[in-house]
C-alpha cells in the first residue's frame, strides 16, 4: 500500500475542514494533507442543472435521507463542501447559545471578547475569527437592488403584520442574481471555502486528496491509551469533470501525529465507529440536529420568478426567541421542486403551471437534541443510517410556525396558500388554504412521515464538546476524551444547535481552532 | 422478509433471503385469522419473493406514471407515460440497480388492489419495526384502510391497479398516501418523488410551467419585477 507522512491529516474540506487547514498553513509550517471524499469541481463544471449537480455534489447523490426516507438530508459532499452547494446565508455565532454551552457543558474558551487571550494566546477568541472570517468571505448584507420579487414579498407580508424581518448577511462578490447557487455558482461569486480559504490552503503548500474515501482511522495503543496516527483510504478514480488528484486511484495508508475530522455530522461520527473509537457513554453518533423545515407556498396574483436572484436575502427572528424557528426565503426549481408540491395528478399539475406565480419561504426549526434521534454506520450497506422523529414539543412548534407561515403569505397578497402536504385538517382535505382565517387549521398539524415534507440542511450534535466525557466525546478544544491525538472539528462538535445557518459559526469555530493548534504545537507532538 | 418489505418502500437492497421467505411461510402457516388473509398473506409472498419480469412491472410504473402526472392535462406537453418511464430507467437506472430490486417487487404488490385493507404480515411487521407501531395502532389503522377501501371498491372494475381508470387510479394513490400505515405511504410517496423528478427533468415541462432553466449562455436574468 503507498503510504504518505504529514503532520496534520484532516479529514474533510468542508466549511471546517479547509478552513483549518488554510489557517494551519498560514501560521505554522506544518505538512497538511486534506482529504476530500466527493471530487474537485470548479466552476467550469456547474451546468446549473439540478439533476446532473445533485449527482456530482451532494451526499449520495442528492438522495441522502433519514432511514424512512421522510426527510431529505442534503448536504455536500465535495470541494467545499456544505458551502459549494449551500445559499451563502451568513448568520455570527449566537453569543447566547455560546453561553449556555460554557454553563451547561462546561465549555472553555470561546470568548467573545476581542481582547481575549483563550489559552494564553494572543488574538485567540471568536470575536477575531469572525472578523477573519468575515472579511475572507466578503460578508455583506443584501442590498435594495439584490432582493427579488419573492423576499420583496415576504418582507412586506411580514410588515404588514409587525413581524420583525431581516436583510440577511451573504458571502458573496459579484453575484449575478442567477439563483444557482444550490447547483454550485458558476460565476465563483459565490465565496464558499473552495474559491477562498482552499486557494490559501493549496498556496500554502497543503496537499489536497479528493475522491479519497476514508475507510478507518488508525488508533494505536500508547501507554495504555489509543492514539490516532493516521488513516487508510481509497483514492476512486477522478470523476468526469473533476480537477485533476494528486495522487492516483488506489488503497492510500497516511500517517499523521495529529488527526483532525471534519467529516460533517453525519459522516463524522460513522468514520469515529468504523474506527473503533471507545464509546463508553453511548453518546456517538447520538443526539443528533437537523433543523427540519417546513416550506410555505403561496400562489400570487402576479409573476414572482422566485427562481430567479438571490434565494434567500431576507428572514425573520422575530419567534425565534419565544419558538425557537425562524422563517426565511428559499425557492426551489421545479425538478426537487414539484417533489414537495402536493398531490398529483391534474390538482398537481395545476399548482405547477402556476410555478411563475409562487412565492416561498420555510419555517427553519432549532431542534433540540433527542438520544434516540442519532446516525449510525451500517457496515453492510456501507453508508450511514439516520434515525430521526420530531418530539411533540417541536409538533407542537412546527404548527405553531406553519400558522404564522401562511398568514404572513397571505399578508404578502397570496390568494392561496399551501403546505407540502397530504395531512386532511378541519374541514380541509389538505393543507391548502384560502384565507388566513384558515391558517388555525395548522394546529392539526400531524407532522406524520410520508404526509407531510420536512426538509433539512443543517445536521449538528453528533460528536459534542464537553467537559465532562459523559456528556460530549470531545473537550473544548475539541480533542477526543478517549483517544489521543485526534480532533473533530465541525458541526458534530456542538453541544446542540448553534441557534442559527451553522457555516459561519462552523468556520469560526474551525479558524479558532487553527489558531489554538498553531499556538500549542507542542500538544500534539509525538 | 420483514426487510424486504421495508426495502421496497425505502428503496433500500432488496434481496429476500430463503430463510426470511421460509419464517414468512411459517408465520403465514400460523395465521388463523381466516382463509382470507392466508390468501393475501401468501399472495404478498409470491409478490415480494419473486423478481417480476419488466413486462410485469414496466405496465404498472406506466400507469403509475399515468396517475401521477396529468397527461389528461390539455396543457399538459406532448410527452406520454413511456417517454417519462425511459428518462426514469435512465435517471435512477431503475433496472441495474440492485436496491430498486425491492421497489419493482413492490410494483407487484401495489398492482394487486385487492391486497390494499389486508393485515399482511410484513406490513405489519415493518410498521412495528420502523415507525414504532404499537398492536392498537396497527388495529386502528388496518380498520381505516378497510374502511377507505370499502368506499374505493363500490365502483371499481378489475383486480388489478393497471385495470382501473384514471380516476379511480388516482384514488387508489389516495388510498396509500393517506394510510395510516407509514409504509403504505413511504411507497407511494417514494414512487410519487421518482416519477416527478424524472418528468420535471424534461424540457417540454419546463416550458409548459414557464420555467427557463439555467441562465448559462442566455442574456443575464431579471430579476428586480
Amino acid at each position: 500500500m503507498r503510504e504518505l507522512t504529514c503532520d496534520f491529516l484532516i479529514v474533510g474540506s468542508g466549511a471546517a475542514g479547509t478552513t483549518l487547514a488554510a489557517t494551519l498553513a498560514e501560521l505554522s509550517h506544518q505538512r497538511i494533507i486534506l482529504l476530500e471524499k466527493g471530487g474537485h469541481f470548479e466552476k467550469e463544471f456547474f451546468n446549473q442543472r439540478e439533476w446532473d449537480m445533485a449527482n456530482a455534489l451532494y451526499a449520495e447523490e442528492g438522495a441522502r435521507s433519514t432511514d424512512d426516507r421522510a426527510i431529505p438530508v442534503r448536504g455536500g459532499e465535495c470541494v467545499g463542501g456544505g458551502t459549494t452547494v449551500n445559499i451563502a446565508l451568513c448568520f455570527d455565532p449566537v453569543k447566547s447559545v455560546w453561553d449556555r454551552w460554557q454553563r451547561e457543558n462546561g465549555l472553555e474558551g470561546f470568548s467573545f471578547d476581542i481582547n481575549a487571550r483563550d489559552y494564553g494566546v494572543e488574538n485567540l477568541n471568536l470575536a477575531t475569527s469572525l472578523n477573519d472570517v468575515r472579511t475572507r468571505l466578503g460578508v455583506h448584507r443584501a442590498a435594495e437592488s439584490e432582493l427579488n420579487r419573492n423576499n420583496r414579498l415576504f418582507e412586506e407580508g411580514c410588515q404588514r403584520l409587525g413581524i420583525r424581518a431581516h436583510r440577511f448577511e451573504l458571502n458573496m462578490r459579484g453575484c449575478i442574481s442567477c439563483g444557482f447557487c444550490g447547483q454550485g455558482c458558476a460565476y465563483d461569486a459565490k465565496q464558499g471555502t473552495m474559491v477562498t480559504y482552499l486557494r490559501d490552503a493549496l498556496a500554502r503548500g497543503v496537499q489536497l486528496i479528493h475522491h479519497c474515501d476514508v475507510s478507518r482511522l488508525e488508533l494505536e495503543e500508547r501507554s495504555g491509551r489509543p492514539r490516532a496516527t493516521g488513516a487508510v483510504a481509497q483514492i476512486k478514480s477522478t470523476r468526469a469533470g473533476s480537477r485533476p488528484n494528486s495522487v492516483p486511484p488506489g488503497s492510500l495508508r497516511i500517517r499523521a501525529k495529529t488527526v483532525i475530522v471534519s467529516a460533517g455530522a453525519i459522516e463524522t461520527p460513522c468514520l469515529l465507529v468504523r474506527s473503533g473509537h471507545p464509546d463508553p457513554y453511548r453518546l456517538l453518533g447520538r443526539g443528533l440536529v437537523l433543523h427540519p423545515s417546513l416550506p410555505i407556498v403561496g400562489i400570487m396574483r402576479e409573476e414572482v420568478a422566485g427562481h430567479r436572484g438571490i434565494e434567500g436575502a431576507v428572514y425573520s427572528d422575530h419567534f425565534f426567541e419565544t419558538h425557537g424557528f425562524y422563517f426565511e426565503c428559499l425557492f426551489g426549481h421545479p425538478q426537487y421542486g414539484s417533489a414537495i408540491v402536493p398531490s398529483i395528478g391534474v390538482e398537481h399539475f395545476e399548482l405547477m403551471l402556476q410555478y411563475s406565480n409562487l412565492a416561498g419561504f420555510g419555517v427553519m426549526l432549532v431542534d433540540t437534541p433527542q438520544p434516540r434521534n442519532r446516525v449510525e454506520w451500517d457496515a453492510v450497506s456501507g453508508k450511514s443510517k439516520i434515525h430521526y422523529r420530531l418530539s411533540p414539543a417541536e409538533v407542537e412548534r412546527l404548527r405553531f410556525a406553519a400558522a404564522r407561515g401562511v398568514e404572513i403569505m397571505f399578508a404578502a397578497g397570496a390568494r392561496e396558500v399551501f403546505l407540502p402536504s397530504e395531512e386532511p385538517i378541519g374541514p380541509l382535505s389538505s393543507p391548502r388554504f384560502n384565507d388566513s382565517a384558515q391558517a388555525r387549521y395548522c394546529r392539526e398539524l400531524k407532522f406524520l412521515p410520508h404526509q407531510t415534507t420536512i426538509t433539512s440542511s443543517h445536521c449538528q450534535s453528533t460528536t459534542k464538546m464537553s467537559s465532562e466525557a459523559s456528556l460530549g466525546l470531545l473537550n473544548s478544544r475539541g480533542e477526543s476524551h478517549h483517544v489521543d491525538n485526534l480532533i473533530v472539528c465541525d458541526s458534530s462538535a456542538f453541544p446542540s444547535s448553534c441557534g442559527a445557518n451553522p457555516m459561519i459559526s462552523i468556520m469560526t469555530m474551525a479558524r479558532y481552532q487553527g489558531r489554538r493548534i498553531a499556538a500549542e504545537l507542542d500538544r500534539y507532538a509525538p | 422478509m420483514k426487510d424486504s418489505y421495508q426495502a421496497i418502500a425505502s428503496g433500500a437492497v432488496g434481496q429476500i433471503a430463503r430463510r426470511d421467505f421460509l419464517h414468512a411461510c411459517g408465520v403465514i402457516a400460523l395465521c388463523g385469522s381466516g382463509c382470507a388473509s392466508l390468501f393475501s398473506n401468501a399472495r404478498s409472498t409470491r409478490h415480494l419473493v419473486s423478481e417480476p419480469h419488466p413486462d410485469d412491472w414496466r405496465p404498472i410504473l406506466n400507469s403509475l406514471a399515468g396517475a401521477v402526472l396529468a397527461f389528461d392535462h390539455p396543457q399538459f406537453p406532448s410527452i406520454g407515460p413511456p417517454q417519462v418511464q425511459a428518462r426514469l430507467v435512465e435517471m435512477f437506472h431503475l433496472e441495474e440497480r440492485e436496491h430498486f430490486a425491492s421497489f419493482r417487487r413492490g410494483l407487484s404488490l401495489f398492482n394487486d388492489v385487492p391486497l390494499f385493507p389486508e393485515r399482511l404480515v410484513p406490513l405489519m411487521d415493518a410498521e412495528r419495526r420502523e415507525y414504532g407501531a404499537s398492536e392498537s395502532d396497527i388495529d386502528e389503522n388496518s380498520a381505516k384502510d378497510a374502511h377507505a377501501f370499502i368506499q374505493f371498491a363500490r365502483n371499481k372494475p378489475g383486480g388489478s391497479f393497471v385495470e382501473l381508470s384514471l380516476d379511480h387510479a388516482r384514488t387508489y394513490c389516495r388510498l396509500w398516501a393517506q394510510s395510516g400505515f407509514g409504509i403504505k405511504r413511504q411507497f407511494v410517496r417514494s414512487a410519487k418523488t421518482i416519477i416527478v423528478v424524472s418528468a420535471y427533468s424534461l424540457t417540454p415541462l419546463w416550458t409548459a410551467i414557464g420555467y427557463d432553466g439555467p441562465l448559462l449562455g442566455q442574456p443575464r436574468a431579471r430579476t428586480n419585477l
